[in-house]
């Protein structure tokens, strides 16, 4: 299994917590962001991060802006009222997660 | 900043790729700029063909026709309805009245005047059309016809819709019926969508 395979259960909640953090972002944005925060450790595709951003569009936990940028059109997205419950959601299952792996890699710190 | 040309290039890229939705198209042809630009403000030596080549190599056709399958998955038709905002509802029959009402307030004489005025708007809005049409694929990657028998009819639908709306009020000198209200705003909703 490859690291990236580890992360990709992990993605929903980073990005809400991203979206929680700067209130709006666009798709390049994330992915940079997410690069930067982890060192280049953790690289977001294109493919995984579209169809996902889609997806919680369309659960209504993301909402959308168009804005022109120069010769381009760019969109926005950013957190629903749902979607910042949902946020504290996945960011709390995402901790239980990491306690839990804590406990079988090193029951000592946990 | 990327060129035009450039953006266009890009956006011909997905298009080949068959990304056929507008809105998921718009999303990664920004992407792909924001990428390409970086890279030539980090690296000068980097050519736009170069980044490019080097950005574009990201997006595997399987990636791509994943989100073409979720996007289809998702298109609703009745999404398209979503076109008819009350604001741009009350314009359209704003417009609409704007033209109606002065071929009704207006003496019986001065009505032949008034269509041709109003033809003329309808051509001259149409002319403007055509150059921005012209404008927007100066160089076409593929030969794309401005009297392609599609394209045609939509360059004379407002002449003809308004002509005939207007010989019906010069036969009848009453307001048009509604169905012809609502040939009305399909029309600019298919020219618009």
């Amino acid at each position: 299994m490859n690291k990236t395979s580890l992360y990709k259960g992990c993605l929903e909640p980073i990005i809400l917590k991203l979206l929680d953090d700067n209130g709006r972002m666009y798709g390049y944005e994330i992915t940079q962001k997410v690069k930067e925060a982890t060192a280049g450790e953790l690289n977001i595709t294109e493919g995984a991060l579209y169809p996902l951003l889609h997806r919680l569009e369309a659960e209504g936990v993301l909402e959308v802006e168009m804005e022109n940028i120069g010769n381009r059109v760019r969109k926005y997205y950013s957190l629903t009222k749902a979607g910042k419950k949902e946020k504290s959601k996945a960011v709390l299952e995402l901790e239980n997660f990491k306690n839990t792996l804590q406990l079988l890699l090193n029951p000592k710190l946990a | 900043m990327l060129t035009p040309e450039q953006i266009q290039k890009i956006d011909w890229f997905f298009e080949d790729k068959g990304m056929e939705f507008y809105d998921l198209r718009t999303e990664l042809v920004d992407h792909v700029s924001e990428a390409i630009e970086n890279q030539m403000s980090a690296h000068y030596h980097i050519s736009f063909e170069q980044a490019f080549k080097e950005e574009t190599r990201k997006f595997t056709r399987k990636d791509l026709a994943l989100q073409l399958a979720e996007a289809h998955e998702k298109y609703s038709p009745l999404k398209e309805w979503r076109y008819f905002t009350l604001k741009r509802i009350g314009i359209l029959l704003l417009i609409f009245l704007l033209l109606v009402l002065p071929v009704i307030l207006v003496n019986k004489e001065l009505l032949i005047y008034m269509e041709i005025l109003y033809l003329l708007i309808g051509t001259g809005w149409y002319l403007s059309y055509l150059l921005q049409f012209k404008r927007k694929y100066k160089n076409p990657r593929k030969k794309v016809s401005v009297y392609s028998p599609e394209r045609l009819s939509g360059y004379l639908f407002p002449i003809i819709i308004p002509g005939f709306l207007f010989l019906n009020i010069l036969r009848q000198h009453t307001i048009p019926p509604v169905d012809q209200t609502i040939i009305f705003i399909v029309f600019i909703f298919w020219n618009y969508k």
